[in-house]
C-alpha cells in the first residue's frame, strides 16, 4: 500500500515538476508528461479502490514526523478507508479524462505547457487533502487545491476580469480558510492531537458545545470551499479559467472537499447531530437558492455553475443528515455528470468561437451530434430522471430527507428538483435545438475532435451507469461510516414517482416555452412575473447590495479606524522611523568602512579600550 | 591511541602527500584536487565515525594510556576531544570539501600541490584550534589557521587580491598580538597555560569568593582575547576587515573565510566560554551578549544599502556569527546542538550562495549585475532564491530551522528577549536577501554571456535542492545530534 500511495501522490507532482520547470523546452509536447502521469495515478487510484474494497480494513501508515512542536505532533502519512478510496478513484479517474480532453481544448494555448503544470499541481494537492491522516496535512492540500484553483481560474491573467475572478475566489476562500483552521485549532485544543485515528479513536464525550463550535467552524471552511451560502459568490466567477478547469475543479473534485471534509469528520458530526442540521439546512437553502439564480441566467457555463452550487447543497443535506453515504454517492455521480457537462460546454465554446451566450446559439443538435447527446446524457443525470446517474443518488438523499423529519428540508429538496429540470432543459433547448439565432456562428461551427469526444463519451458512460452500484456503494461506506441515525425504511415506489414527475413538469415547462412557446408572450408583461424575474437576473442583487450597506458599510468604517491607528500611527510611523534610523546608521557604518587599515586598526583598538574600561572600571 | 586522532592524521597525511606529488609529479591541478578532496572524504567519514561510535567511556582508552605513557602527556594533553569538536570538524571538512570543488573550477591548473597544501592546512590549523587544551597550542594552530588564509587570500596574485591578503594579515597580526597579551594576562592571573588547571583554579576560586587583583587581571586578560577573538569571528568593531577581504579575496577563498573559519571560531568560543570560564560568568556573559546584539544589528543594517553582492555576504556573515554569539551567551546543552546545526546549516548555505557567485559575479561584483540571470539560467537563478530565502530564514527552508533553533534554545534558557531580537533581525536581513532574489529575477537585455562553469553550477544546485530538503526533513540531522549527544553524555 505504501508504494501505491506514493505512486499515486507523487507522479502528477513529478509530472508538475517537470513541466513547471522545463516549460520553456517541452511546449506543446507537455500532455506527453501530464496525460501518462494521470493515467499511472488513475490506474494506482484504482488498484488502491480494489485493495481496499478487497480487504475491507482501513490502511494507514506514517512516513514521517513532519512538524514536532511541544505536544502537537503532525505527521506526514496516509489514511486510507473506503472513503478516501472513493475519492482517489473520482479524482484521479476524472482527471485524466479532463487531461485529454485539455490536449484538445488548449491545442492552441501559448502557455500549454504551464496549464497541464498547474493541472499536475492540482491533482497533487486534491490527493494530498484525500489521503492525509490529519487535519494539517489536509489543509495543506485545502490550500495547495486553492492555489492551483486561483492559478487556474487566472490562467488567462492578461484578461482582467479573469484576474479579478481569481483574487475574488482566493479572498473569498481565506475566510473560509480561518474558518478551517478555527475549527482545527478548536480540535487541537479539544483533543490535544489532530491525527484522524487519534481523535476519532479517543474517548468522544468530549464538552459538547466546544465541539459544536469546532464543527461549525470546520463548515465555514466547507462553506468556502465547495461555494455554500453565503461564500458561494467566488464559483460563477471562477469559469473565466478554461473550461476543463471548469470540469475537473469547480465541478467535479476540488468544490466537492467541503463534503469530503464533513464526511471525514463523520464520527465528530455524529456527536452533535444539531450540527450537522445547520449543514443540512444550509445545503438545503443553497440547493434552491443556486437553483432560482440558474434559472434564467445566460451564460452557459455560469448556468453549470450555478448547478453545480445547487447539486452542493445537496451532498451537504445527505452529509449533514448524517447519510454520509447517500451525500458521498451523490458527490461521486455529480463527478461524472458534472465534469462532462462542462466538457460539452467546453466543446460548444469550442464550436461557437468561445460565445458564452446562449442568446447566440441554437439549433446546434445537427451541427454537433456527438457533443448534443452527450450533453443530453448528462442534463437527463442531473435532472435526476431514472434510470440515469443522478437519479440514484439524488433520491437517497430526499428519502433520507424526508425520513429525517425536517420537512423544511424535504420540501427544499423537492423544489430543487423541479428548478433543476427546468434549468438544465432551458439550457438544452436554447443550445441545441429550434432555429439558431446567429447565422454567422451557427455556420462555422464544427465537432471537436476524437480527442475531445472520447472522454466526453466515457463520462456519458458513466452518467448513464454510476447509478447503478448504489446497494453496493451504500454496503460499502457504511462498513466503515456511521449510519444514518434516523429509522431506516426502504425507499418505496412513491418518492421516484414525484421526483421524477417534478422533473418532467421541469422539462415540459422549459419545453412549451422554448421550444414549442405555449406561454402567451403577454406574461412577461405582467410586473410581477418581470419584477422576480429582475431579481433572480441580478441574481438575487438586493442580497449583494445588503451586504454592501450594512456589512461592508460599517466593515469599512473600522477598518478605515483600524487602518488609521494602525497603519498611519503605529506600521508606519515604526517603519518608516525604523528605516530612516538603519539608512542613517547604514550610512555611518559605511562611513568607517573607508578600506584604510590604519582605520580599521584604530577602529579596533578604540573598541578594544572600549571593552577594557567597560570590564576593569 | 592513534584510532581517536584520525580525521587529523588523516589531513596531515593528506598534508604530506600533496606536496610529495608536486615535487614528483609538478604542478598538476587536477590530481592535487583530487587527492586532497580524497582525504578530505577519509577524514570526514573518520570524523562521522567517530561521532556514530561515541558513548560515555569512549575515551577512557585515551586516558588509560596516557597513563602508561607520561612522557607523551604533554604532547597528548595539549588536545582536548568530545563529541562538539567533532561534530565542528565535520562542519569544517564539508566547508572545505566546498572550496576544494569551487577552487578548482577557479584556479584550474594553479590549484595544484601548493594550493592543496594550503588548503588542508588551513583545516588542519581549525580543526587543531577547537581542540587546543592549552594556550601555547590555541595560538599555534591559530597561527597556521591564519596564515594559510593570508596565503590562500593572496592567491590571484593580482593588486586586489594582493591589497585583500594585506589587510588581512595586518590586522590579523596585530589582533594575535592583542591576544597574547590578554594569554600573558591570564597566566598572570592563574599562574598555568593548561586549560584544565586554569578551570580547576577558577572553580576553586569561585567557591571561595575571588581576590580583587585576580578579577582585575581577569578582566584585563578578557578584554584583550576579546579582541582576537574577536576579529576571528568578525564580530563589532573587530568586523572592518571582512567586507574588504570578501571583495579582494578570490571567490572560493571568501566562502573559505566565511564558513570553515567561522566555523573554528565558534568552536574556540564555545570552548573558551562555555567550558574554560563557565564557572565565571559574571566576568563576560555581559560582554558577550552586548557584543552579539550589536554584532547582529551592525552586520544587517549595513547590509541593508550595500551594492556589491560579495560585501552583502561579508555583512551577512557578520550578522550570522552574532546570531551564534548569542547562544554561547544562552548557554545549556540545547545551544550547544543548536549552533552545530545553525553552523552546518550556513556552511552549505553560504558556500551555495559563492558558487552562484562565482558564475555570476566575477570581475562585477555589483549586485545589478545579477539581472539577467532568470532568463540565462533559470535554474541557477531558482538556486540563488532558495538559498537567500533560507539565509533569510523563511522556512520551508533549512535556515528557518536552524535560526528556529537558536531562538528556542534562547527561550529554554529564559533569555525570551534574545530570541525576539534575533528575529528582529532576521526581520531585517530578509530585505537585503530578497534584494539579490529581485535583481536575479529582473530582465536585462544586454547580450552578455555566462561562463558554462559546470562544478559551480552543480554546487550552487545541489546546495539548493539540500537547504530545501534539510528544511523539509530537518529530523534527519538533528536526531542525530540528538542521538550522539545523548549517547556521549550518558543522556
Amino acid at each position: 500500500m505504501d508504494a501505491l500511495v506514493l505512486l499515486t501522490l507523487f507522479v502528477p507532482f513529478v509530472g508538475f515538476l517537470i513541466n513547471g520547470i522545463f516549460n520553456r523546452y517541452i511546449g506543446k509536447k507537455a500532455h506527453w508528461i501530464a496525460v501518462p502521469a494521470l493515467g499511472i495515478s488513475a490506474l494506482g487510484g484504482l488498484a488502491i479502490l480494489w485493495q481496499v474494497a478487497g480487504s475491507g480494513q482501513v490502511f494507514e501508515n506514517t512516513f514521517w514526523t513532519w512538524i514536532i512542536a511541544d505536544k502537537l505532533h503532525v505527521p506526514f502519512g496516509y489514511y486510507i478507508d473506503n472513503l478516501a478510496a472513493i475519492m482517489v478513484f473520482v479524482v484521479t479517474f476524472v482527471s485524466f479524462w479532463i487531461h485529454l480532453y485539455s490536449v484538445g481544448y488548449m491545442a492552441e494555448d501559448r502557455s500549454y505547457a504551464r496549464y497541464f503544470a498547474y493541472l499536475n499541481f492540482f491533482v497533487f494537492a486534491m490527493l494530498l487533502l484525500v489521503m492525509a491522516n490529519n487535519y494539517v496535512l489536509m489543509f495543506v492540500g485545502w490550500e495547495g487545491v486553492g492555489l492551483a484553483s486561483y492559478l487556474l481560474i487566472g490562467f488567462w491573467f492578461h484578461k482582467k476580469s479573469a484576474s479579478d475572478a481569481a483574487n475574488k475566489a482566493f479572498i473569498v476562500n481565506r475566510i473560509g480558510d480561518a474558518g478551517f483552521l478555527l475549527g482545527i485549532f478548536t480540535l487541537f485544543a479539544l483533543f490535544g492531537t489532530l491525527n484522524y485515528t487519534d481523535i476519532f479513536g479517543s474517548n468522544l464525550t468530549v464538552n459538547k458545545g466546544l465541539l459544536s463550535l469546532a464543527l461549525i467552524f470546520l463548515f465555514i471552511g466547507a462553506t468556502g470551499k465547495s461555494a455554500q451560502f453565503p461564500l458561494y459568490v467566488w464559483l460563477p466567477d471562477a469559469m473565466e479559467g478554461p473550461t476543463p478547469v471548469s470540469a475537473l475543479i469547480h465541478a467535479a473534485t476540488m468544490v466537492t472537499a467541503g463534503v469530503y471534509m464533513v464526511a471525514r469528520s463523520a464520527p465528530l458530526f455524529v456527536q452533535v447531530p444539531e450540527a450537522g442540521y445547520i449543514v443540512a439546512l444550509t445545503g438545503a437553502f443553497t440547493a434552491v437558492f443556486a437553483a432560482t439564480m440558474a434559472l434564467v441566467n445566460n451564460d452557459i457555463k455560469r448556468i453549470i455553475a450555478y448547478s453545480t452550487i445547487s447539486q452542493i447543497g445537496y451532498m451537504m443535506v445527505g452529509v449533514g443528515l448524517g447519510a454520509y453515504w447517500a451525500g458521498i454517492f451523490h458527490l461521486y455521480t455529480h463527478a461524472f455528470f458534472k465534469a462532462l457537462l462542462f466538457l460539452g460546454a467546453g466543446s460548444v465554446m469550442h464550436a461557437m468561437h468561445d460565445v458564452l451566450d446562449i442568446n447566440r446559439m441554437g439549433g446546434l443538435k445537427e451541427k454537433l451530434p456527438h457533443t448534443f447527446w452527450t450533453f443530453l446524457i448528462g442534463s437527463l443525470a442531473l435532472a435526476g430522471i431514472f434510470p440515469f446517474a443522478g437519479f440514484w443518488s439524488k433520491d437517497a438523499i430526499i428519502h433520507y430527507s424526508e425520513l429525517s423529519g425536517y420537512s423544511i428540508i424535504f420540501y427544499l429538496t423537492l423544489t430543487g428538483v423541479l428548478l433543476t429540470a427546468f434549468y438544465t432543459f432551458r439550457l438544452v433547448f436554447r443550445v441545441f435545438f429550434g432555429e439558431p439565432r446567429d447565422r454567422e456562428l451557427y455556420e462555422k461551427a464544427h465537432e471537436s475532435p476524437p480527442v475531445m469526444l472520447i472522454p466526453m463519451w466515457v463520462l456519458a458512460f458513466f452518467a448513464v451507469v454510476a447509478g447503478f452500484v448504489s446497494g453496493w456503494f451504500q454496503h460499502f461506506l457504511e462498513a466503515q461510516l456511521p449510519h444514518a441515525h434516523f429509522e431506516h425504511t426502504q425507499a418505496g415506489i412513491t418518492l421516484p414517482i414525484i421526483t421524477n414527475g417534478l422533473a418532467l413538469i421541469g422539462i415540459l415547462i422549459a419545453y412549451f416555452m422554448y421550444v414549442k412557446p405555449a406561454v402567451p408572450s403577454s406574461l412577461g408583461e405582467n410586473p410581477i412575473v418581470k419584477g422576480i424575474y429582475k431579481i433572480l437576473y441580478y441574481r438575487w442583487g438586493i442580497i449583494s447590495d445588503w451586504y454592501e450597506i450594512v456589512l461592508m458599510g460599517w466593515l469599512r468604517s473600522l477598518a478605515a479606524g483600524v487602518y488609521r491607528f494602525f497603519e498611519d500611527l503605529f506600521i508606519d510611523g515604526t517603519v518608516v522611523g525604523s528605516a530612516g534610523l538603519t539608512a542613517a546608521t547604514g550610512n555611518i557604518v559605511r562611513k568607517l568602512q573607508d578600506g584604510k587599515y590604519s582605520t580599521y586598526a584604530l577602529l579596533m583598538t578604540a573598541g578594544f579600550i572600549l571593552i577594557l574600561y567597560l570590564l576593569v572600571l | 591511541m592513534i584510532q581517536y586522532f584520525l580525521p587529523e592524521i588523516t589531513i596531515l597525511a593528506g598534508i604530506l602527500v600533496v606536496l610529495i606529488l608536486e615535487i614528483v609529479l609538478g604542478r598538476k591541478g587536477f590530481l592535487a584536487t583530487l587527492v586532497s578532496l580524497l582525504f578530505l572524504l577519509v577524514a570526514g567519514f573518520f570524523a562521522l565515525r567517530d561521532l556514530s561510535l561515541i558513548s560515555p567511556d569512549y575515551y577512557k582508552g585515551l586516558g588509560a594510556f596516557i597513563n602508561e605513557h607520561q612522557n607523551l602527556v604533554y604532547i597528548i594533553k595539549s588536545l582536548r576531544l568530545g563529541v562538539v569538536e567533532r561534530f565542528m570538524d565535520t562542519i569544517m571538512i564539508v566547508g572545505t570539501i566546498y572550496f576544494v570543488l569551487l577552487s578548482y573550477d577557479y584556479f584550474r591548473s594553479r590549484a595544484s600541490g601548493d594550493y592543496q597544501f594550503l588548503t588542508l592546512s588551513a583545516l588542519l590549523g581549525g580543526m587543531l584550534l577547537i581542540k587546543s587544551n592549552n594556550w601555547p597550542t590555541l595560538l599555534l594552530s591559530l597561527e597556521i589557521l591564519s596564515f594559510s588564509l593570508y596565503a590562500l587570500v593572496a592567491f590571484r596574485k593580482d593588486l586586489f587580491s594582493y591589497e585583500a591578503a594585506g589587510k588581512y594579515f595586518f590586522l590579523g597580526a596585530l589582533s594575535t598580538a592583542f591576544l597574547t597579551m590578554g594569554i600573558a594576562f591570564l597566566y598572570l592571573a592563574y599562574g598555568t597555560i593548561d586549560f584544565g588547571t586554569t578551570f580547576q583554579r577558577i572553580y576553586t576560586l569561585a567557591q571561595a569568593g575571588f581576590p580583587r587583583e585576580v578579577i582585575i587581571l581577569s578582566s584585563i586578560a578578557l578584554a584583550f582575547i576579546i579582541v582576537g577573538f574577536g576579529f576571528k569571528l568578525s564580530a563589532v568593531p573587530f568586523h572592518f576587515w571582512t567586507p574588504d577581504v570578501f571583495e579582494g579575496a578570490p571567490t572560493p577563498t571568501a566562502g573559505f573565510v566565511s564558513t570553515v573559519s567561522k566555523t573554528a571560531a565558534i568552536g574556540l568560543v564555545f570552548a573558551i566560554f562555555q567550558g574554560l570560564l563557565v564557572n565565571y560568568p559574571a566576568l563576560w556573559k555581559g560582554l558577550i551578549l552586548w557584543l552579539s546584539v550589536i554584532t547582529m544589528l551592525v552586520g544587517n543594517i549595513a547590509a541593508l544599502r550595500e551594492n556589491s553582492v560579495k560585501k552583502l555576504l561579508a555583512f551577512s556573515t557578520i550578522a550570522n556569527a552574532g546570531y551564534v554569539l548569542a547562544v554561547v551567551y544562552a548557554g545549556g546543552l540545547e545551544a550547544v546542538k543548536a549552533a552545530i546545526v545553525f553552523m552546518l546549516v550556513y556552511t552549505i548555505t553560504t558556500f551555495g550562495a559563492f558558487a552562484v557567485l562565482q558564475i555570476t559575479s566575477e570581475g562585477n561584483t555589483h549586485i545589478e549585475n545579477l539581472r539577467g540571470l532568470f532568463q540565462r539560467k533559470p535554474d541557477l537563478a531558482f538556486a540563488l532564491a532558495a538559498l537567500m530565502v533560507s539565509l533569510a530564514g523563511i522556512p520551508p527552508f533549512a535556515g528557518f530551522f536552524a535560526k528556529f533553533f537558536l531562538a528556542f534554545s534562547m527561550v529554554q534558557m529564559n533569555h525570551p528577549l534574545l530570541a525576539i531580537w534575533l528575529f528582529f533581525n532576521g526581520a531585517i536581513s530578509a530585505y537585503y536577501y530578497l534584494r539579490v532574489v529581485y535583481y536575479a529575477f529582473q530582465r536585462d537585455d544586454s547580450e552578455k554571456e555566462l561562463p558554462s562553469s559546470r562544478i559551480p553550477y552543480a554546487v550552487a544546485v545541489v546546495s539548493a535542492v539540500l537547504v530545501l530538503l534539510m528544511g523539509l526533513f530537518p529530523d534527519a540531522y538533528t536526531s542525530f545530534v540528538d542521538k550522539v549527544f545523548g549517547a556521549f553524555f550518558g543522556l
